[in-house]
């Protein structure tokens, strides 16, 4: 469990060959390529790769042809796929067909919508007994027909007395007042001008209708019916479209993202006379392999590169776990990337995260549940979280034993520790006043450890960075952890044992000293890295600022090993937390409200949960992880085109 | 019966109720964003409690005038509303939104007289009214000629006080003193509402309301009638109402004889001076419209009169609809948006509330 070694790989070969290169070097999927002209210069002949990729028009077109007839994106390839020289008519096909047929429908809906409004304006005129052929007829009289506000329909008694203006009402609603009026072509104007400011809307009769407004309405709405029958049948036959070509899509989709992404790769690349390069990590365990797959490839070579530009670039980081481990890597990621060259925090989050939180939510039952919706998480939605979540739950069930809690109750198990282990009962009493203090102690204890570890941690960072200075005379470096265990100690011994181990060469060695290094921390760390100090800093200045500083630091000691006290404030709070569901649940007749229980369990197990995932990440993160993990490494992401996409062209 | 306190606590509530409908910085901020009518219409109806108003509209062909017309529908409406709530005996004070929308209904219809137009009074009659003032609306499109417009005010005080104001030898009104006849009956029949039926701090309150208003109509129209038309002396005094509030006759004659060639300085001279100097308006006569926005916000918010809270919302919802008009005026006519949100009153950022 650990952090890979990697080494850097130069492929070169004929630029007929490139594709073919490449194709190999990421079908191995452990090549990770780094950008070739960072580090061969266009001053010794090479040149980037930088052709337009061909197949971000064809793929755009795809996607939007898949979204417009519904077809989802799957990057599973179908079974059949079409040759890579048919792709683009095949795609060109299929978009004139929908094109075709969305375009028909489109129509039809214009059609519809415009036969709706006008079976609207229709309905308010039904009333008119009169044919509309003959009123548009009409070359001395204008015809209007609209809508007016009903209040202004009040005013049109005002008008009474004009002889040319006759306005004939049809339908009378709430707020506003349809029908028609008529005016004299030469008075139109005028007559118009009324009206328009009495805020008249007018509509225009559609020119399909024929006969009375009755007999037009009927038309249309026999219009309509067909309409509808139509766009009914256009409707089907994209859906027949869309179930015919559905696998020629997806095969499309697929094939043509994936010459996409391939065509991407060579951006990679540097080309000098004739010749292509490629520069790229992989892993001790996959040189093997990867050298294999070059060999069939005669023009082209790989080749170790060792010192000179392999020195400027910097390996990404590829974690090598076990299967119990691994799942925790994605915590460890939301820090940050381990760097190449410091420890793999991985296997201290995997035990720590998981006995902690075993202990802070020790419960037979709650462990059981957390596992089983783990596994279900795991395997149906294939989330991280679940592998997580059934590591963890193990642990309180483990704890949950320990503690002699079964969701919430504390008797059901005293049973099997007499049985099994001859013991008058639980182990430990979580809710025992008693047990209160060793549980606040064991929390401080297991932070005082946690915090060394990670002390240690850092030193063995240092050591691998060649950092000595960090290794061995800041706060987190071998100084600070003699005067870390040392005041602990101390403490330890006084409260405990009532010893007082505070001699003057206790103090002196053990406190002074580490705190003096810690001190003088950067100009020790110059002297060791034989650097020269470039800032101009006063001796005032500088013993000021340390010194508040080594009071910062010496607070952070302090606060982060109380910090785990939650740990065991956690602890009783789940015992206590179920105590009070059996208290909810109580009856008058002492028996206990089954509904009650469940839900009581499945809040405490939801809620306590939650805070004790997040509280445990909270303690790796600020208390552990300050201590040595800086998480600034590259992550290892090595070339691997959709393999499906290849389909048999392997 | 109702118990006059009951009635009272239910109306304190419900103006609070409406007021807190009222529109906010954000929305005026929202319409100046707007760039047509119609825009401005649909927000109004997606966005506002003018939805009511909007709701059997189609946003998108509706007319300026016809979306003006509704929104002061739903206003007048509301107003009506809330005789519900007030006491019986108070319902003559009341009246006197009313009793504004009469007087500004007559001096349009002697306006379109004067220019020989009074058919075109049938394009600004607004229909929520016809029902409930004194003289019958519908009439007054056909009125040809002055005494046709006596007519329909017959059995009104209207008809009287416009005898008074017989067109001249032109054929055209006084419409300065017709104004100024008219307001002043306007508030002398409020005075004398609020002597009758209010007492103590009430009448206290409202005494101030519209004696500030008066003084604000009298300092509006001094300073207009001098300084765009050159009107002074006897003619000037005429159109002077005899109501007012912090304006002494001492003052007033200041105003009417001093020089008029700085406006500012002017008003700076009177008891509303610290209005003027803090704000800067594109149009001097805002400065009263603010002053009476502020003097009504703090009177509805500060809740020491009932009967001045109401009076205070009233008048705030008019001044919001005077600027949705000015507003949606804007739009109309492309003025741009900063030019329009000068001519708001009581509307200074997006993130304040109005």
């Amino acid at each position: 469990m650990a952090i890979e070694r990697m080494k850097l790989y130069h492929v070169s070969g004929a630029i007929a060959q490139f594709d073919d290169a490449l194709r190999a070097c990421c079908s191995t999927g452990c090549f990770q390529l780094e950008p070739a002209t960072s580090v061969l210069r266009t001053t010794e002949g090479y040149h980037p790769v930088d052709d337009v990729n061909p197949w971000e028009a064809p793929l755009t077109r795809v996607v939007e042809l898949c979204n417009a007839a519904g077809v989802k994106q799957k990057e599973t390839p179908p079974a059949q796929m079409p040759e890579d020289g048919q792709l683009l008519s095949t795609l060109q096909a299929l978009e004139a067909e929908h094109k075709s047929l969305s375009d028909e429908l489109a129509a039809l809906q214009t059609k519809k919508s415009e036969i709706a409004q006008g079976l609207v304006h229709l309905s308010h005129i039904q009333n008119l007994d009169v044919k509309l052929d003959d009123i548009f007829a009409m070359k001395h009289i204008k015809i209007r027909f609209g809508r007016l506000p009903r209040e202004n329909y009040d005013k049109l008694r005002l008008y009474d007395d004009n002889p040319y203006l006759l306005f004939l009402p049809s339908s009378i609603e709430k707020d506003y007042v349809w029908g028609v009026y008529f005016t004299p072509v030469s008075f139109a104007a005028s007559v118009d001008e009324i009206f328009s400011s009495l805020y008249y809307e007018r509509f225009y009769v559609p020119d399909a209708a024929h006969g009375t407004p009755r007999e037009a309405y009927a038309a249309f709405e026999t219009a309509q019916k067909e309409t509808l029958a139509a766009i009914q049948q256009k409707e089907d036959a994209l859906g027949d479209f869309l179930k015919a070509h559905d696998e020629t899509l997806r095969g499309l989709f697929c094939r043509i993202k994936y010459l996409r992404e391939f065509y991407e790769l060579r951006h990679f690349a540097a080309k000098k006379e004739g010749e292509f390069h490629l520069i790229g990590w992989i892993g001790v365990r996959d040189e093997k392999a990867f050298l294999q797959a070059l060999e069939p490839m005669a023009d082209v070579t790989g080749e170790l590169c060792e010192g000179g530009y392999a020195e400027t670039l910097t390996p990404p980081t590829k974690l090598r776990n076990n299967f119990l481990v691994r799942p925790f890597e994605m915590f460890v990621k939301m820090y940050g990337t381990p760097s190449y060259n410091e420890l793999d925090p991985t296997p201290l989050v995997a035990l720590t995260y998981t006995l902690l939180f075993g202990v802070m939510f020790g419960d037979l039952g709650h462990g059981a549940v957390l596992v089983l919706a783990g596994f279900l998480m795991a395997k149906f939605l294939k989330m991280g979280l679940g592998k997580i979540l059934m590591v963890v739950g193990c642990s309180s069930m483990v704890f949950g034993v320990l503690f002699g809690s079964v969701f919430g109750n504390e008797e059901m198990l005293d049973g099997f520790y007499q049985t099994v282990f001859g013991l008058p009962g639980k182990p430990f009493e979580v809710t025992a006043a008693s047990n209160t203090n060793t549980i606040l102690y064991s929390a401080v204890a297991v932070g005082v450890i946690l915090i060394a570890v990670g002390i240690i941690a850092n030193i063995i960072n240092g050591i691998k960075q060649r950092d000595f200075g960090k290794a061995f005379f800041s706060q987190n470096g071998l100084a600070g952890l003699i005067f870390y265990l040392s005041a602990m100690l101390a403490v330890v011994f006084l409260f405990l044992f009532d010893k007082n181990l505070l001699s003057p060469v206790y103090i002196i060695l053990l406190i002074g000293v580490p705190l003096l290094l810690i001190f003088l921390r950067e100009p020790l760390s110059r002297l060791v890295a034989r650097k020269p100090s470039h800032e101009k800093q006063g001796i005032v200045e500088f013993i000021v600022q340390n010194f508040f500083e080594l009071f910062e630091i010496v607070l952070s000691f302090i606060t982060n090993t109380l910090s785990f006290l939650r740990v065991g404030a956690f602890t009783m709070s789940h015992a206590f937390m179920m105590s009070v569901v059996f208290l909810l649940a109580e009856g008058a007749n002492g028996s206990n409200n089954p509904v009650v229980l469940v839900i009581g369990n499945l809040f405490v197990i939801g809620m306590e949960g939650l805070i004790v995932a997040i509280q445990v990440l909270r303690l790796q993160f600020y208390e552990v992880f300050s201590r040595f993990y800086a998480g600034e490494g590259k992550e290892y992401q090595p070339a691997c085109l959709d393999s499906a996409g290849l389909g048999n062209k392997s | 019966m109702r118990s006059e306190d009951a009635c009272w606590t239910a109306l304190a509530a419900k103006i609070r109720v409406l007021y807190g409908q009222r529109l906010r910085g954000e929305d005026y901020h929202n319409l100046l964003n707007r760039r047509s009518v119609p825009e401005i219409a649909s927000y109004l109806k997606n966005h506002t409690a003018y939805a009511p108003a909007l709701a059997g509209i189609d946003e998108h062909s509706i007319h300026r005038g016809q979306l003006e017309n509704l929104l002061r529908g739903q206003a007048f409406a509301e107003y009506l509303r809330l005789f519900h709530y007030i006491p019986d005996k108070h319902d003559t004070f009341f009246r006197f939104l009313l009793q504004q929308e009469e007087v500004e209904q007559i001096l349009l219809a002697v306006s379109l007289l004067n220019a020989n137009l009074p058919s075109d009074y049938i394009f600004s009659l607004p229909p929520y009214l016809a029902e409930y003032v004194s003289f019958d609306l519908y009439k007054i499109p056909n009125c040809k000629s002055f005494d046709q417009l006596l007519a329909v005010l017959h059995g009104t005080p209207y008809e009287e006080l416009l005898r008074r104001v017989r067109p001249g030898p032109d054929g055209k009104t006084d419409l300065l003193k017709l104004e100024a006849r008219l307001w002043t009956f306007y508030f002398s029949r409020i005075f004398r509402a609020v002597d009758r039926e209010f007492r103590g701090s009430q009448r206290d309150s409202l005494r101030r309301c519209f004696g500030i208003q008066a003084d604000l109509y009298n300092l509006r129209n001094i300073l207009r009638m001098r300084r765009n038309f050159g009107i002074s002396g006897d003619r000037l005094r005429a159109i002077v109402i005899p109501y007012g509030y912090k304006l002494r006759p001492a003052t007033i004659s200041n105003l009417l004889t001093a020089p008029v060639d700085d406006s500012m300085t002017l008003m700076t001279s009177t008891p509303y001076a610290s209005v003027f100097r803090r704000f800067n308006f594109a149009y001097w006569e805002e400065y009263g419209m603010e002053l009476k926005y502020e003097m009504f916000r703090f009177i509805l918010r500060s809740a020491s009169s009932p009967a001045a809270a109401v009076t205070a919302y009233l008048e705030l919802r008019q001044i919001e609809l005077d600027n949705l008009v000015s507003l949606i005026e804007g739009v109309r006519y492309s003025l741009p948006g900063a030019e329009i949100s000068r001519l708001l009153v009581g509307v200074s950022a997006p993130d304040q509330a109005y």
